[in-house]
């Protein structure tokens, strides 16, 4: 039994350590992705005013062993990132529809 | 896919002066240009034509002011005293003071009266040239280090400049392929909705323009370069036009292009083209 007990708790840590690393690989990609879709967003021209700010924060609060909020921030920067690249190509085909008559 | 356009455009035109029997020159292909852009300049002023029926287009080179007459009330009190007065006053004297070189100002510009020769588009270099872009290049032609463009000399310099101006007419011209590059740059960024907001220039300054966006009646995008440098209340100084560009594309949440940037440089092109007939009366108070 005590064997059984030791085995779980062995089990336990190994799992939730592994979840652990798992998150820390996570918040590093989409970080990595936040800052490439960012990337691409700029390239023409229609980068959001707070995307590299929450990349910034991301890269700060990653560096301080904080996973969950640097993933959540890398997160909310990528998806920024995304919207604005689509927003861009989407105006760069379609901004004379916009003119106002 | 613009520069396809323009080409397609252009072949157009091109096509038809040669049914016409005309014969090709640079002059026409000129005048090619700025009738296109004529067009553009007509569609615009009759947008605000028909939102303000009552106001003279003259009088857009007074921004908002033309069309609340509440606050231009207030403005023209303001006026009395104008808050740029003493800025005015630094900018004449930096203007009048040499160079280490022994040169000044007055080498480049001569009397300061130059606003309706900027901004312009300079073939040489492929690229448009403002009054503040040209501040520099003649400090930077005379051995001087460049001034900041937001604010600070830069905007007493330019006001002063402004202020011996006023009473000139904006006559930007578009006369080559590059101009108009520049001219269609400056125009497709004013309509392009940017930033988390998701407005463009023309949906706060043409469509909300005469109505309250919070506290403020948006200004009418027509006259908007006539009267800067401006000192704004909110600023407790004067500004340059492409810090004003800047503070706006930071509130619909887009990130700013830097002052004078390509961007920013075509974009003062396209609402100086489309303010053609206006006077310059800058430098400007605003709240």
């Amino acid at each position: 039994m005590k064997n059984l007990k030791g085995l779980v708790v062995i089990a336990t840590l190994s799992f939730t350590s592994l979840s652990f690393a798992g998150d820390a690989l996570n918040a590093e990609e989409m970080l990595i992705d936040a800052e490439e879709a960012n990337a691409a967003a700029a390239a023409i021209g229609f980068e959001w005013r707070d995307t590299s700010k929450f990349i910034s924060e991301a890269r700060i609060a990653l560096a301080d062993g904080k996973q969950e909020e640097a993933y959540q921030l890398a997160q909310r920067g990528y998806d920024q990132a995304v919207l604005a690249k689509k927003q861009g190509e989407l105006m760069m085909e379609n901004w004379e529809k916009y003119i106002p008559m | 896919m613009l520069t396809t356009k323009i080409k397609l455009t252009l072949s157009l035109v091109a096509a038809t002066s040669l049914l016409a029997g005309c014969t090709s020159s640079n002059s026409d292909e000129s005048a090619d240009y700025q009738a296109l852009v004529q067009q553009d300049i007509s569609t615009f002023q009759t947008f605000f034509k028909n939102r303000f029926p009552d106001v003279e287009i003259e009088d857009y080179k007074n921004g908002v002011y033309a069309i609340d007459e509440n606050a231009r009330l207030q403005w023209e009190d303001i006026e009395e005293f104008p808050p740029y007065e003493l800025e005015v006053d630094d900018g004449k004297v930096l203007y009048e003071t040499p160079f280490a070189n022994g040169k000044s100002y007055a080498d480049c510009f001569g009397d300061g009266a130059v606003r309706k020769q900027y901004p312009q588009f300079d073939d040489k270099r492929g690229e448009v040239v403002t009054l503040e872009l040209a501040i520099n290049e003649c400090r930077e032609a005379n051995g001087e280090k460049p001034l900041k463009y937001k604010k600070g000399n830069i905007a007493k310099l330019s006001a002063y400049m402004a202020f011996q101006s006023r009473g000139q007419i904006v006559a930007a011209r578009v006369s080559s392929e590059g101009a108009y590059n520049a001219y269609m740059g400056g125009k497709e960024f004013f309509y392009s909705k940017r930033g988390q907001m998701n407005l463009s220039c023309a949906d706060c300054h043409m469509r909300a323009t005469g109505y309250y966006l919070r506290a403020d009646v948006p200004s009418p995008a027509i006259g908007h370069v006539t009267h800067f440098p401006v000192h704004r209340s909110k600023w407790g100084q004067l500004g340059t036009l492409h810090r004003r560009y800047g503070g706006c594309n930071q509130n619909i949440r887009a990130k700013a292009f830097k002052p004078q940037s390509e961007e920013y440089r075509n974009l003062e092109f396209f609402q100086t083209v489309m303010s053609n007939g206006l006077e310059f009366n800058g430098p400007g108070s605003r709240k």
